[in-house]
């Protein structure tokens, strides 16, 4: 297809040795939406920001209207037509619409800006997507909807080729993705190439012309939507059932009920979760990034109040006081590290020790009990450091990790909620992260278990909760029957 | 080999501002021997820990606020309004151990005021200090019309120019005590640890439990507490309060605690070295006005120590990148 | 590796010096006490280099104003003619006690001979005046004079020469009482509040004045001239009936004039500083001050020299000397400049 707009292949890229991208492709013809789909984690945004210069590509060729093009910054790859509008808008509030489209790009003579010839230009933008307000409206005055009409109306002044949309409808109303619909239509006929990401089964077939789907970092295939069907989709997504042994779990104990969540609410985010987590079991959340799952987690241990409902921990009523709770047991691992879990700046020991102060201080800290403390884990879990004293930010994703648990295994924990434990993180090590989910298993605790990854939640758990939108759609035995595309049917298309 | 570099880098951080320091000595001792003048006698080591010991101890406060990843600017305002609200209470007969609580509680209620708006109000620590700056030097002024007090009791000048065994000077003592009170506090306690933790990574802090903001209230009262009792010890050691003492007061301290090593950034440092902070700026300035130097070179020379001890202190920082 | 090696070692011959220098000075010092032979080589030195040459240390209030740094000039000048060695230090712009009390101690630590000693307040500096006293070193009191209660409490009797602010504010009102009409309508641009000459001037400017002036407005601007800048706007936005000006240093007149000029009441205005300060001269020259008091801070630092040398030779030093004030106008200016080239 020597008409493509865009054509990316065998690209390649990895983080701290971990491939995420291995040759992945992308052909995009010119005037046609062509949707990007596949599970978080399938590469699909690293391969955008491969597009936008955001990262540099470790291999592979790009290649506009067949002209390949070397590694690139952003900026230039805006100057060669390439817009992202990302989900977190790149726009500055506090300036009005009109500056907002062209900035970095200001009218005017020398250092003088020229406003009046900058809102009449802008005017044309405006029109061209519908954008019905003044020029002069700051940007934080408008809807979600209004600044996603200003992002796409900065690209087109920005003479855009090829523009990526990502999940453009995750935060705007029917009737507001309708009129965008309408505007992107207007723009295939300038013959713009448009990169769409969406996990909404239904509008990637009312949209889309074409479909390549992405899957571990690998190119699975480039469809017609006009040709497939949802579930052609969805197991092309899932790929071949990988070979896994699910874990015999005799330790589940159904009687005694150590968690009890009742309807609990937080803001608009979550609505009426239920859910009963035994001793002895490993409940799964699988869903979708942004379905809440995270929000669930931080509810129960009290790092975010809950606006209704009730958690009770064997029986009794838990407030929603995060060191209270972490007292009675019942600990939160981010899936965070670098921005909730671990101090960098502080070593292997401080972090380790930091929750279990009280536990060591008597009322002095000694440092020898410390070391000691620290030293042990440091052995049992194998994080592989220097020394105790080794700052944590130069350690692994891996053994990061480790630093996390550890701190939460001194702390003797009843009921772990691991959010994302293995992100990032090398098939050696997850190993030995499950095989430390299942020592607490045997020594009574419980466990739930936060993933993207189908495979590990199908691997570990006893019981998966599918979240979809801030709600359960369904809590689901972990039987030989159940399969990933059945979990991934209801994170993305709920029970129907 | 690998290991026993990592132990030396570490060790080094903490070495360069004792090199610092021990560098600076022996130069004013070089050079105050071929001057033929007097530097190094036990006396001016009295002296220039005596000099440093306000600003050592504010520096306390200062440290905490800092690696808590925030700043003070109220100290020097709250030394002198300490000493109008100390001297007003001496005046009036109160016994001098009284008046020091009174005024400490004082100091504590500046500082929690302080905190409470960081932590809850969510106010930047820059702007809320400054405020509190404004307003305790207001009130300095308020409370005696603005006039000075003198003529207070000759036991109030015993609290800083007593000498122990008629040697060393009681100040130089109070300097030592606060800070190994407070060593003991950062490196092997509860509380230390949690203060070092909601400055390295707040979010981490509060999700293993600490009581972030009540740590922040509490390291804010201790500045204002630091700041009391600097405030006292400048009463004593002037047996005068002037409600305009006490300005500039806290770019020394904080100045000190940088020197010292302490990040500003939050999380880091030990507060043991500001200590050393506050004793290189008084060497400083003690060595060169020994050696009659001009005022004028005394702050040219200071400003420069100051901001090549920051510029060593990262010279690992740079090498890594 | 090598150059951690350095430091360390490094590191180690700073720390074993150190050590041994106090170790050295510490024998020094016991040898003082127990009158041994370290003692008079000391002696010796002394002699040997100085030729009995004394040191007198000037602890100025501060040294970044022209009033201040002549007054220090005045002492130096005086100090070299008589083959004195002179030091002089003073605190940074924050003119405070605790700053002057460090420079003393040092100064003591160092043994100088004798102090002048111009303080940042006047009841401010009883912890320095008993070190001085504990040392056996003589202290004369310039400028500013520390108040009676100060001496009594710490036992001292010292000398003192400066002017008195009040007199000089005086002089300035009786100008003005003879040569503006009754009622002149008057601004007055006070000093910090709470500091004594500030107190003085202000007070010594209306008893000379008497019924010749009404006071319409008083502002503290603080001795400095942004602070006078602004004061002075407000005051005549307020009050444009204003006729007279008293600005109680120099710094704050030469903001008024400013703004005054800025509303173009030049001709109607008139200013009257404090200080004689060198822009204030220029000032009064073309005629934009109407007058200035003079002190005469050179002569203040002049006679401190000049007694302590008495003091050195077991003399006694004159008790109370007032250096004395002048209204400079126009008519005077030129020959008060000659006399201040002299100390520059």
């Amino acid at each position: 297809m020597s008409d493509c707009i865009l054509r990316m292949s065998n690209i390649n890229k990895s983080f701290f040795g971990v491939p995420v991208l291995k040759e992945a492709r992308l052909e995009v013809l010119p005037g046609e939406v062509h949707v990007l789909l596949g599970e978080n984690g399938a590469g699909k945004s690293t391969l955008i920001k491969i597009l936008s210069g955001a990262y540099t590509r470790e291999g592979g060729l790009i290649e506009i209207n067949g002209q390949a093009i070397p590694a690139i910054s952003p900026k230039e790859a805006l100057n060669i037509g390439i817009s992202v509008i990302y989900q977190e808008f790149n726009l500055i509030p506090d300036l009005p619409v009109y500056e907002n489209i062209f900035v970095g790009k200001e009218f005017g003579k020398g250092i003088f800006v020229d406003h009046k010839q900058a809102m009449e230009k802008a005017e044309v933008f405006m029109k061209k997507v519908g954008l019905n307000v003044s020029p002069k409206t700051l940007v934080k005055d408008l809807s979600v909807a209004q600044k996603q009409l200003v992002e796409i109306a900065k690209a087109i002044s920005n003479h855009v080729k090829i523009l990526v949309l990502d999940e453009p409808t995750a935060a705007i109303t029917e009737k507001e993705s309708d009129m965008l619909f309408e505007i992107i239509k207007e723009l295939q006929k300038e013959k713009i190439g448009i990169i769409y990401i969406s996990h909404r089964m239904k509008e990637l077939f009312e949209i889309g012309d074409r479909c390549t789907v992405m899957r571990d970092g690998e190119y699975v295939g480039t469809v017609n939507l006009s040709e497939t069907s949802e579930d052609e989709l969805t197991k092309m997504m899932v790929g071949r059932t990988v070979n896994f042994e699910k874990n015999i779990n005799n330790l589940k104990d159904n009687d005694q009920v150590v968690l009890e969540v009742n309807q609990l609410q937080y803001r608009n985010y979550l609505k009426d979760i239920s859910f009963q987590l035994h001793k002895g079991e490993i409940l799964g959340f699988a869903g979708l990034v942004g379905a809440g799952r995270t929000e669930v987690a931080k509810c129960v241990v009290g790092a975010l109040k809950k606006t209704g409902g009730s958690v009770k921990y064997k029986n009794t009523e838990l407030s929603s006081s995060l060191p209270e709770n972490i007292r009675k047991g019942i600990v939160y691992l981010s899936e965070d590290r670098k921005e909730e879990g671990l101090v960098l700046s502080h070593s292997v020991m401080d972090n380790i020790v930091l929750p279990n102060l009280s536990k060591l201080a008597k009322p002095f800290l000694r440092k020898k009990e410390m070391v000691c403390c620290a030293n042990n884990y440091i052995q049992t879990l194998r994080i592989k450091t220097h020394s105790h004293l080794t700052e944590v930010q130069n350690l692994s994703g891996g053994n990061q990790q480790k630093v996390v648990i550890a701190k939460w295994l001194y702390s003797e924990a009843d009921i772990c909620i691991f959010d994302e434990p293995t992100r990032g993180i090398d098939v050696g090590a997850r190993e030995e992260i499950y095989n430390i989910m299942k020592d607490l298993i045997e020594q009574g605790k419980s466990i739930i278990m936060i993933s993207s990854d189908l495979v590990e939640i199908l691997k570990m758990c006893d019981r998966v909760a599918v979240m979809r939108e801030g709600m359960i759609e369904t809590i689901l035995e972990n039987n030989a029957d159940l399969t990933q595309e059945i979990i991934l049917k209801y994170a993305m298309q709920g029970g129907e | 080999m690998e290991i026993v570099k990592k132990k030396i880098d570490g060790k080094l951080s903490t070495l360069t501002i004792y090199l610092g320091l021990g560098v600076i000595f022996l130069v004013f001792a070089l050079t105050c021997k071929i001057l033929g003048k007097n530097f190094l006698t036990l006396n001016n080591l009295f002296n220039i820990i005596t000099q440093a010991s306000i600003i050592s101890i504010l520096a306390i406060g200062a440290s905490l606020v800092i690696v808590t990843g925030g700043i003070d600017l109220s100290v020097g305002s709250i030394v002198g309004f300490i000493g109008i609200f100390g001297g007003l209470l001496i005046k009036a007969e109160l016994p001098l151990f009284l008046a020091g609580i009174l005024c400490i509680l004082a100091g504590a209620l500046f500082g929690f005021a302080n905190g409470m708006l960081v932590s809850y109000g969510k106010v930047p620590p820059f702007i809320v200090t400054l405020g509190a700056m404004q307003v305790a030097r207001g009130l300095a002024l308020l409370i005696n019309r603005g006039q000075p007090i003198s003529g207070f009791p000759k036991s109030l000048g015993m609290v800083m120019s007593f000498k122990v065994f008629g040697l060393i000077p009681v100040s130089v003592l109070y300097v030592f005590v606060f800070y190994a009170i407070i060593v003991v506090i950062m490196g092997y306690t509860k509380f230390g640890r949690h203060i070092y933790s909601v400055g390295g990574n707040i979010n981490a802090a509060r999700l293993s439990g600490v009581n972030v903001k009540k740590i922040i209230v509490m390291v804010y009262v201790l500045s204002g507490i630091f700041a009391a009792i600097g405030g006292i010890m400048l009463l004593a050691r002037l047996t005068y309060a002037d409600p305009n003492a006490g300005a500039g007061y806290e770019m020394n301290a904080i100045a000190s605690a940088v020197i010292g090593g302490i990040s500003l950034s939050g999380g880091k440092g030990k507060i043991g070295n500001t200590l050393v902070g506050a004793i290189i700026l008084s060497t400083l300035t003690c060595g060169l006005q020994i050696m009659n130097v001009p005022t004028y070179y005394q702050t040219i020379v200071t400003g420069i120590v100051i901001v090549s001890a920051v510029f060593a202190d990262k010279k690992k920082e740079r090498q890594s990148e | 590796m090598k150059k951690k090696m350095i430091a360390w070692i490094m590191s180690i011959v700073v720390v074993m010096l150190a050590i041994g220098g106090c170790t050295e000075t510490k024998t020094e010092t016991n040898g003082k006490n127990s009158k041994t032979e370290v003692k008079e080589n000391k002696a010796e030195i002394k002699e040997n280099k100085t030729d009995d040459q004394k040191t007198i240390g000037f602890v100025g209030m501060t040294l970044n104003n022209e009033y201040h740094i002549t007054l220090a000039n005045g002492a130096k000048v005086e100090a070299q003619a008589n083959g004195l060695k002179i030091e002089i230090q003073a605190g940074d712009q924050h003119a405070s006690a605790d700053a002057q009390l460090g420079i003393i101690e040092n100064m003591i630590a160092n043994k100088v001979d004798g102090i002048l000693l111009v303080p940042s307040s006047s009841d401010g500096l009883e912890s320095a005046l008993t070190k001085c006293k504990e040392a056996g070193i003589p202290i004369i009191n310039l400028d500013t004079k520390l108040t009676d209660s100060s001496l009594k409490n710490v036992g001292m009797d010292i000398p003192f020469y400066g002017t008195n602010n009040f007199e000089g504010a005086r002089l300035a009102g009786e100008y003005v009482s003879k040569n503006f009409n009754k009622g002149t309508k008057t601004a007055i641009l006070k000093g910090i509040e709470g500091q004594t000459n500030a107190a003085e001037r202000y007070n010594g400017f209306i008893k000379g004045a008497g019924d010749a002036i009404e006071v319409i407005a008083e502002q503290t601007a603080n001795w400095e001239v942004d602070q006078g800048y602004t004061a002075a706007q407000n005051i005549i936005s307020a009050n444009p009936e204003v006729e007279l000006f008293f600005c109680c240093n120099d710094n704050m007149g030469i903001g008024a004039l400013r703004a005054i000029k800025e509303a173009s009441l030049q001709d109607k205005i008139k200013i009257i500083g404090f200080d004689a300060v060198s822009e204030a001269l220029n000032l009064v020259e073309n005629g934009e001050f109407l007058a200035t008091v003079a002190q005469y801070p050179a002569e203040m630092g002049k006679l401190g020299v000049q007694n302590m040398i008495k003091v050195f030779q077991g003399e006694k030093a004159e008790n109370y000397i007032d250096t004395g004030t002048k209204v400079i106008t126009k008519d005077d200016v030129k020959e008060f400049k000659e006399y201040l080239k002299t100390f520059e």
